[in-house]
């Protein structure tokens, strides 16, 4: 994953835990706790060391830590200089979320190694519609469940998410989102 | 004209290109281009709906196949809401292989910057997935952010080395003052200065048995008239723990901000700020071994840049300040520790001197004795002239004298002088002082003392009592090691060498092993038998020669013991 990923966690630890925490997480992935450049790509690997050690440190399921991450990446993106950018991909929370895959295809031109995940839209109903989450990387989901909710909260909507997760029924993921109000 | 033209795959991949009849008039537009222009009409000349700005073709007029294999740019203005402005489209034109009287115009919207797609009334999804000016827009925002990036850590960090030079300061600085209200003094004169504070103060813990802080003179940007009645309520204004800003640092031990004291319920001197229109404070706890001994407090106007940074700086500045407090306590109480053992070594001489003064006085009491006795008969005696009775009167008052001025010396001598002025004094005088003491001490122990006598004008700034303790306590020292052998001397004399004076004391023996000589100024060595010797003598004269700005050494170049007391003549501190 992109350097941007591993900063976006920092910052989120660092700016709810503090700096020390963030040493004692990276010393037990067995990482360096210096900055990570935005712009280039890291193993997987290191990424979910870092979410593990997290886990274990902060005393927090990897589950909530994930969805929390998800809800901080949209300040954190828009906040690091890709807030015109994600502005150009939607109006509203529904166009944005029907813009994903291309925003990924064009993100691919200043990210040549990005392997983004795939995200399928249908809208069942005025204020229902479901996510259909493709990724080749497991154990995302819930950090899927933050970033509609990030998202949510930045076009002003309230929403329910219902995760279904996949099994041997179906080989992806759902999200049934469910508008309030 | 009948349009029947239509390629979906085209319109996909080259969503602002148009396809043309071999005299230009436009067929088929793409689906971005009409966004970008509603107002472009099918079956009309291309070159009526556009500017062609490139390529200049003269005669040649504007047929398409004129323009194959050039650059080519086409402009058109386009309606905004704050006017109009002129959009360019650049690409080239191609025949069309399935219909050969048939040109496509390949063209992409001529951008340099993402921001100008929404200005266009554009999306992300007008431009096809892969289109090389969008991609190149995307790879110049990513740049940008990583600029950006790099600029804010590069401000941050001059930001942060900014503060360090100034902790560098203030710790380095504050080293070589003497008293901690120096110390806090500088600090706030340095905080207010380099990070663009309007008013700095000290509070300083009292000993009064509870937590109470008390204001104190020391302020940076006292002359601000605007801050006059604060500074008036804050002289008048003590805190106990917990109490207002000063006293919450005092309780948490950690910098206390806030964001404007006027508006603080907590903080009592609100009133005296109300005609600023906001005032950011914050208060620093001076922390000496876990303890706070003061409360910096600063204010400001204008909300302090790079908060969050501060209050890591105003943490750091809190142990830095205490370290120097620290120090410099521990320097006093030094100092207090070697004005006591300089004294106790002091009375300890005057013990040993003991013996010799009893001897000094006793003399002329046997002289004043036997004038008594004489005065006695000349009573009785008729024969006696008054001048005889003056005569024997006066040799009374000379005695008398000598006793007065062997007490004087003694006084002189046992005082503590630390805190004494230097004062310029006649090197002959403090030999002939001190060598006034031992004398008959050396004459009871059969030890020659031989005195070279020193010129008048030869002098230095000492505290004469404390180089004379000095000269006791080499004197003393050569007393006891030869005392025992045989044909003893000691010589005292001093050397003139212009800029300071040498004062030697030479005894007799034969000088000192070197591995001696390499202890013998350390704390508490001594060679003298358990008892006799504190093994503080050198060691204390040494500090006071040192305070002297002289030195003490041992001179392994004479054939005999030598001791070397080194003053300048001028203190270096005048």
């Amino acid at each position: 994953m992109y350097g941007l990923v591993n900063q976006a966690m920092k910052d989120l630890v660092t700016s709810k835990f503090g700096s020390d925490k963030w040493s004692e997480i990276c010393q037990k992935a067995g990482h360096p706790p210096d900055d990570f450049e935005a712009m280039t790509s890291y193993p997987d690997t290191l990424t979910y060391s870092l979410v593990g050690a997290a886990s274990q440190i902060l005393g927090a399921s990897a589950s909530d830590l994930l969805r929390a991450f998800g809800d901080y990446w949209v300040t954190f993106t828009a906040h690091e200089g890709y807030g015109e950018i994600m502005d150009m991909f939607g109006k509203d929370f529904r166009s944005c979320l029907k813009n994903l895959n291309g925003m990924h295809g064009h993100m691919g031109a200043m990210m040549p190694q990005l392997l983004p995940p795939r995200f399928q839209v249908v809208e069942t109903s005025a204020s229902q519609l479901t996510v259909h989450y493709f990724s080749t990387r497991q154990g995302l989901a819930p950090m899927v469940i933050g970033l509609l909710e990030g998202l949510a909260r930045k076009y002003g909507d309230t929403i329910t998410i219902q995760h279904h997760p996949k099994d041997s029924r179906s080989d992806h993921d759902e999200f049934e989102v469910q508008f309030q109000g | 004209m009948e349009i029947t033209f239509h390629d979906t795959a085209l319109d996909s991949l080259l969503p602002f290109s148009f396809v043309t009849d071999h005299e230009g008039r436009v067929l088929f537009f793409g689906h971005s281009l009409l966004k970008l222009f509603p107002g472009l009409e099918l079956g009309a000349p291309y070159h009526s709906q556009f500017t062609r700005t490139r390529p200049d073709l003269g005669n040649l007029g504007s047929a398409p196949a004129a323009l194959m294999g050039e650059l080519l740019i086409l402009a058109r203005l386009k309606e905004v809401p704050s006017g109009s402005l002129e959009v360019r489209l650049r690409g080239q034109v191609s025949r069309l292989k399935q219909a050969e009287e048939s040109y496509l115009f390949a063209l992409s919207p001529a951008v340099s910057d993402l921001k100008q797609i929404p200005q266009w009334g554009l999306e992300f999804s007008d431009f096809p997935l892969g289109d090389p000016i969008f991609d190149f827009l995307m790879l110049i925002q990513g740049q940008r952010n990583a600029h950006a990036k790099t600029e804010a850590a590069r401000a941050r960090l001059a930001w942060e080395n900014r503060v360090a030079n100034l902790l560098h300061h203030i710790a380095v600085t504050s080293n070589e003052l003497t008293d901690a209200s120096q110390a806090f003094q500088l600090t706030i004169d340095a905080v207010c200065r380099e990070l663009g504070w309007d008013v700095g103060h000290v509070y300083q813990r009292i000993a009064d048995g509870q937590a109470t802080l008390a204001p104190t003179g020391l302020w940076h940007g006292a002359d601000l008239e605007k801050y006059r009645p604060f500074r008036e309520l804050t002289a008048r204004t003590r805190f106990r723990e917990g109490e207002g800003m000063p006293g919450r640092v005092l309780q948490s031990r950690k910098p206390i901000w806030v964001d404007d004291v006027r508006k603080d319920p907590s903080f009592p001197r609100r009133v005296a700020l109300e005609a600023l229109p906001s005032c950011c404070g914050v208060g620093v706890p001076v922390l000496v071994q876990g303890e706070v001994v003061a409360v910096l407090e600063f204010f400001t106007e204008r909300p302090p840049e790079g908060r969050n940074y501060l209050s890591a700086f105003f943490e750091i500045l809190g142990v830095t300040v205490g370290a120097v407090v620290a120090r410099q306590r521990a320097l006093d109480r030094e100092k207090e520790q070697l004005a006591i053992l300089a004294q106790a070594s002091k009375m300890s001489s005057l013990g040993e001197l003991s013996a010799g003064v009893a001897h000094e006085i006793n003399n002329p009491l046997t002289a004043i004795s036997l004038g008594a006795q004489q005065l006695e008969k000349m009573i009785s005696d008729p024969s006696i002239s008054q001048e005889m009775v003056k005569s024997a009167v006066a040799r009374l008052h000379r005695s008398v004298d000598r006793i007065s001025k062997i007490v004087s010396g003694l006084k002189m001598f046992s005082r503590e002088a630390s805190g004494d002025p230097f004062l310029e004094t006649p090197v002959h005088r403090i030999l002939e002082e001190t060598l006034a003491f031992c004398k008959a001490r050396f004459e009871n122990a059969g030890i020659s003392l031989r005195y070279e006598p020193v010129k008048e004008d030869c002098k230095v700034e000492c505290r004469p009592s404390q180089i004379s303790q000095v000269l006791l306590n080499l004197l003393g020292n050569a007393h006891d090691a030869v005392e025992s052998s045989p044909g003893p001397w000691i010589r005292i004399d001093a050397v003139d060498l212009g800029a300071s004076v040498e004062i030697r004391v030479t005894d007799s023996g034969p000088g000192l092993a070197p591995a001696l000589a390499e202890k013998i100024m350390r704390p508490f060595f001594t060679t003298k038998p358990v008892g006799k010797g504190t093994g503080l003598g050198l060691s204390i004269s040494t500090n006071i020669l040192t305070e002297h700005h002289g030195k003490l050494t041992y001179d392994a170049s004479c054939p005999n013991t030598r001791f070397v007391v080194s003053l300048p003549k001028i203190h270096p501190t005048r």
